[in-house]
């Protein structure tokens, strides 16, 4: 075995194991999630436009690591326009409706002081 | 003497990266590095785009090290401009939700920061002096000197 294969072993042993460690901590909340799909400001409740964000995210991650694996070239495959519609109009939603409840909450704090 | 130096110079780089690679996983375990936080934002909540740039940094890091461990030239591969978009739109994404969120004081706080300068607050209004509260501090005057009575005897 040489210094090349031990280098290759090394690196793809840290990441997996970096990798592991913080999904164990995830999905042990020793990483806080508290409040990830929770509406920050106004009436706390789910956030439908958070669960829309992270279900694009896993989405656009899962088609890219496929492309990725499935790739012959040997480059890094550039995303497709349609998926770039997709994530761009979630994110769209997300920061929308972010702006939209904190408006509403302003506007009510507002109408309290008057 | 070059081909033994080179082979000297790859053992010592192979021995760096383990130790560095095991030191950083084991302080993860034994929380010397606190991960506790890594989604959080200022006010304890959790953040969805920190979350989102966390997916993003496997995702890429994963597809680079495949990439780069499968080309025979051993070069990097270019990055595309659709990747450099992708990131765009969640690095803006975070940005317009920062600022939105931290436009308000429950942006930047936690509940048991709030309710400590509104304590703070209430103890100080009793005693007359002035009070300017805000998120971060609580600044007041002092109390007010107590005035000699008009016309009282010494």
């Amino acid at each position: 075995m040489n210094v090349a294969s031990i280098l290759r072993l090394e690196m793809w042993g840290f990441l997996v194991l970096l990798g592991a460690v913080v999904f164990y901590r995830l999905i042990t909340r020793q990483i806080n999630l508290k409040g990830l799909l929770i509406r920050k400001s106004g009436a706390r409740g789910v956030s439908p436009e958070r669960i829309q964000l992270l279900l694009a995210t896993i989405a656009m991650s899962a088609n890219y690591l496929h492309g990725v694996l499935t790739s012959t070239t040997g480059n890094l495959p550039d995303v497709d326009a349609k998926w770039l519609y997709v994530f761009g109009g979630s994110s769209a939603i997300y920061a929308g409706g972010k702006a939209l409840t904190e408006l509403k909450t302003l506007k009510g704090d507002l109408e309290r002081q008057a | 003497m070059s081909a033994f130096m080179t082979t000297v110079c790859g053992w010592v780089v192979c021995g760096f990266i383990a130790f560095l690679a095991g030191t950083i996983i084991w302080f993860i375990w034994k929380d010397k590095i606190d991960l506790s936080a890594l989604v959080s934002e200022t006010n304890g909540d959790a953040s969805l785009s920190r979350f989102q740039l966390l997916i993003f940094t496997f995702v890429v890091a994963i597809s680079l090290f495949y990439l780069v461990e499968k080309r025979t030239d051993g070069t990097f591969p270019d990055i595309p401009s659709g990747v450099l978009t992708l990131v765009g739109i969640s690095a803006s994404t975070y940005a317009v939700g920062k600022g939105i969120s931290y436009s308000r004081d429950e942006g930047v706080t936690s509940p048991e920061e709030r309710e400590s300068v509104r304590q703070t607050a209430q103890a100080l209004s009793g005693t007359g002096a002035t009070a300017a509260v805000s998120p971060a501090a609580t600044v007041t005057t002092g109390a007010a000197q107590p005035q000699p009575p008009v016309g009282g005897q010494q």
